[in-house]
């Protein structure tokens, strides 16, 4: 016994020391990530930088994406942009004014009224026509794609038990609401089978209205039932708080929403200076943290296990956002290569920044620690 | 019950206060942002697309898709810094004469014969590294049916993105309609190019200045005056100084010393101070000569191969087996 002690100690200790402990990313980083590639798709219609960024984003998903329910969603939404992209360029060939010279063939063309001198339906498709329909449905089915990617590798109700205090009653709502989705479905099946076990219409118009009141009285009976085991439990209590507390709070986060507003207006409308829009933006989201703070003193509850954000959650983030600062930041300064033309068409480059941004988000498929529902061989 | 009512009536009393410190504030930003002073500092670098008749040109409010000129007509292109959406002061330096650029193209039966004028614009509105040319003019001979789009592609090769013309016959080789945001007056440094960097072939044999101004119809002579840029109140954001023009050169060294108006602040260096005086005489451009083709003037030089293309393609593929592979060690 005391000989075998030590050995088992020493060949278990430098393999645990070398594989990071398996545990939750904080969903927040993954949401930063995603939407970081998301907006460095939404800047460009480079077919190859689009591309690259899907296959960056499928290769993080499929690198640490749980083995829960909603990890799985990512091809779903692959598809969605398949189609969307399809969706695209049949508009483009029906709608679309003609791009170009490249004729492939002729669509017969239904005359519209004069009121509609700017819309053809129909007539020549040119392959320029085509070409530019694709890129934006890529772009698009590449945003879409990394939505997906951070909804198959955050937890939903991890994200929710993260929202900020102020928040807290929403979150609760949701999280209730998506917990009783599913029972509702169960409820229409057992109203159903009842029905039909009665010899009752179960389709058409009665059987639907006949089968609606019984689970809208089930879904009732359960909220009331919940909200008492809740009021039981010390749901909703809140803390004292005076009275220029609950003023800020509320004018703090009206002003964060009057300023994000006008905010939002001068930094899109180009007639505006640049630095009214930053600082008024600004403005808004300051008010908004202090806003967020001071309405958050009012639960006085601690939270149960925490997810903590240490050192792969700052990278993570970085990771993704740093691709949206460079390809804001080349777009701006006009370099070439964001933009591919269609016509004349001419073959996509690979922007050097940009890409090398891109292929820094493909860092947390190694960087992150593994989901702890996903044993490794 | 009755302290909590009080405590109501304090908290709506406070409310009402901060609301209206809110609209206060808001309607001050709104004012702010909506000053016409701001509204005019913006301004667009595009082709302008222009319908010419015996009066002059007309700024086209239609696109040229979806227009289908007339035998006979004129249509011009223009390259220019706009500030607005009227195109104001920006019509082709050159007259609406069909009948001097069609002379030598005969009618034909079931074609029509439109004019076509390109023109480059100025020096001084060219992109960053970029010269316009001269100007060209063509008559094209179309079926009945083409457009000004069609039109235009006879007369140049043209480079579109999202609808919008941007380029003809590769210039600007890049960009498409950018905003121009001019900083307020003291900046001007910004938006104007020193005069005497840009080299740009001067294909016009400068007239005399006196020929600006006089509204008469031009007779076909070949350096044709511009009847149409002589108003003298045209809302130029863009630095008109051009390189191509030895009058605006001369003017320029002329005007330095007596600087008082433009530049409040004493220590504006002279390329900044020379941008207001030269803008002020914008009418006083000589027209610039056409030259008339025969065919299309195309873009020189052709667009990047497809190496970066294949090497992309190569990255995606590499990224996608990884992913591939991850997946597969997932689900075993």
């Amino acid at each position: 016994m005391t000989l075998t002690r030590p050995e088992i100690t020493t060949t278990v200790t430098p393999s645990v020391a070398r594989r990071p402990l398996a545990r939750w990313l904080h969903p927040g980083a993954w949401w930063a990530w995603a939407l970081g590639l998301a907006v460095a798709a939404s800047r460009t219609t480079n077919p190859l930088v689009l591309g690259l960024i899907i296959a960056v984003a499928a290769l993080v998903v499929f690198a640490r994406r749980p083995r829960a329910p909603w990890g799985r969603t990512f091809s779903a939404f692959l598809v969605l942009g398949a189609i969307i992209i399809a969706i695209r360029i049949i508009v483009q060939m029906l709608l679309g004014i003609p791009i170009g010279t490249t004729v492939l063939f002729t669509l017969p063309t239904i005359g519209l009224p004069d009121v509609f001198a700017g819309i053809q339906i129909g007539g020549p498709v040119t392959g320029e026509e085509i070409l530019a329909g694709a890129y934006e449905g890529l772009r698009l089915a590449t945003i879409l794609a990394c939505i997906g990617a951070a909804n198959s590798l955050a937890s939903p109700a991890r994200l929710l038990a993260s929202v900020p205090a102020a928040l807290y009653e929403a979150g609760v709502a949701i999280v209730i609401a998506v917990t009783f989705a599913p029972q509702l479905i169960a409820d229409v099946r057992r109203v159903r089978a009842a029905r039909r076990l009665r010899g009752r219409p179960v389709r058409g118009l009665r059987g639907i209205t006949a089968s609606v009141m019984p689970v809208l009285e089930g879904a009732l009976d359960r909220s009331v039932n919940l909200a008492a085991a809740m009021d039981s439990r010390g749901y909703g209590r809140r803390a004292a708080r005076t009275r220029f507390e609950r003023v800020l709070a509320a004018g703090a986060l009206l002003g964060a929403l009057t300023f994000g507003v006008i905010g939002t207006y001068a930094v899109l409308d180009a007639s505006v200076p640049t630095l009214v829009g930053v600082t008024v933006l600004s403005v808004a989201i300051a008010a908004g943290v202090i806003g967020m703070r001071v309405a958050g003193r009012r639960t006085a509850r601690t939270r149960y296990r925490p997810d903590p954000w240490g050192l792969p959650e700052w990278l993570t983030a970085a990771c993704g956002l740093l691709p949206a600062l460079v390809f804001i930041g080349v777009g701006i300064a006009g370099a070439p290569g964001l933009e591919t033309s269609v016509d004349p068409a001419e073959w996509p480059q690979l922007p050097l920044l940009p890409t090398l941004a891109v292929l820094c988000a493909m860092l947390p498929a190694w960087l992150t620690p593994e989901p702890p529902d996903r044993g490794r061989p | 019950m009755l302290s909590l009512r009080q405590g109501n009536l304090v908290c709506h009393r406070a409310a009402r206060v901060l609301l209206a410190g809110l609209l206060v504030v808001v309607g001050a930003f709104v004012a702010l942002i909506a000053t016409p002073q701001n509204a005019s500092a913006m301004s667009y670098r595009y082709w302008s697309y222009w319908i010419g008749s015996d009066s002059g040109w007309a700024y086209s409010s239609w696109g040229p898709a979806s227009l289908r000129p007339d035998d006979g007509s004129v249509e011009g292109w223009r390259f220019g810094v706009s500030s607005g959406t009227t195109g104001a002061g920006l019509q082709p330096r050159a007259t609406a004469d069909f009948d001097r650029i069609c002379a030598d193209t005969p009618a034909e039966d079931g074609l029509k014969r439109v004019a076509v004028i390109i023109d480059p614009g100025l020096a001084g509105d060219a992109p960053d590294g970029e010269s316009p040319g001269g100007l060209w003019a063509m008559c094209v001979s179309a079926p009945p049916s083409a457009t000004g789009a069609d039109i235009l592609r006879s007369a140049a090769s043209v480079r579109t993105q999202a609808g919008m013309v941007c380029g003809l016959a590769g210039y600007p080789a890049r960009e498409c309609a950018v905003v121009l945001r001019d900083e307020p007056e003291d900046n001007a440094t910004q938006e104007s190019p020193t005069p005497t960097t840009t080299t740009a072939p001067s294909p016009e044999s400068t007239p005399p200045p006196s020929t600006v101004g006089t509204d008469t119809a031009p007779t076909s002579s070949a350096p044709l005056p511009t009847p149409t840029r002589s108003s003298p109140a045209s809302p130029s954001a863009r630095a008109t100084a051009s390189s191509d023009e030895p009058i605006g050169n001369a003017e320029t060294e002329r005007s330095t010393p007596p600087i008082d108006d433009a530049s409040p602040t004493g220590s504006v260096p002279a390329a900044t101070s020379t941008n207001a005086p030269t803008r002020a005489p914008a009418a006083t451009e000589p027209s610039p000569e056409v030259s008339i083709v025969a065919a299309a003037v195309t873009a020189s030089g052709s667009g990047p191969g497809p190496l970066m293309a294949i090497i992309g393609v190569a990255a995606i593929a590499v990224i996608a087996t990884l992913a591939i592979l991850q997946r597969r060690r997932a689900t075993q």
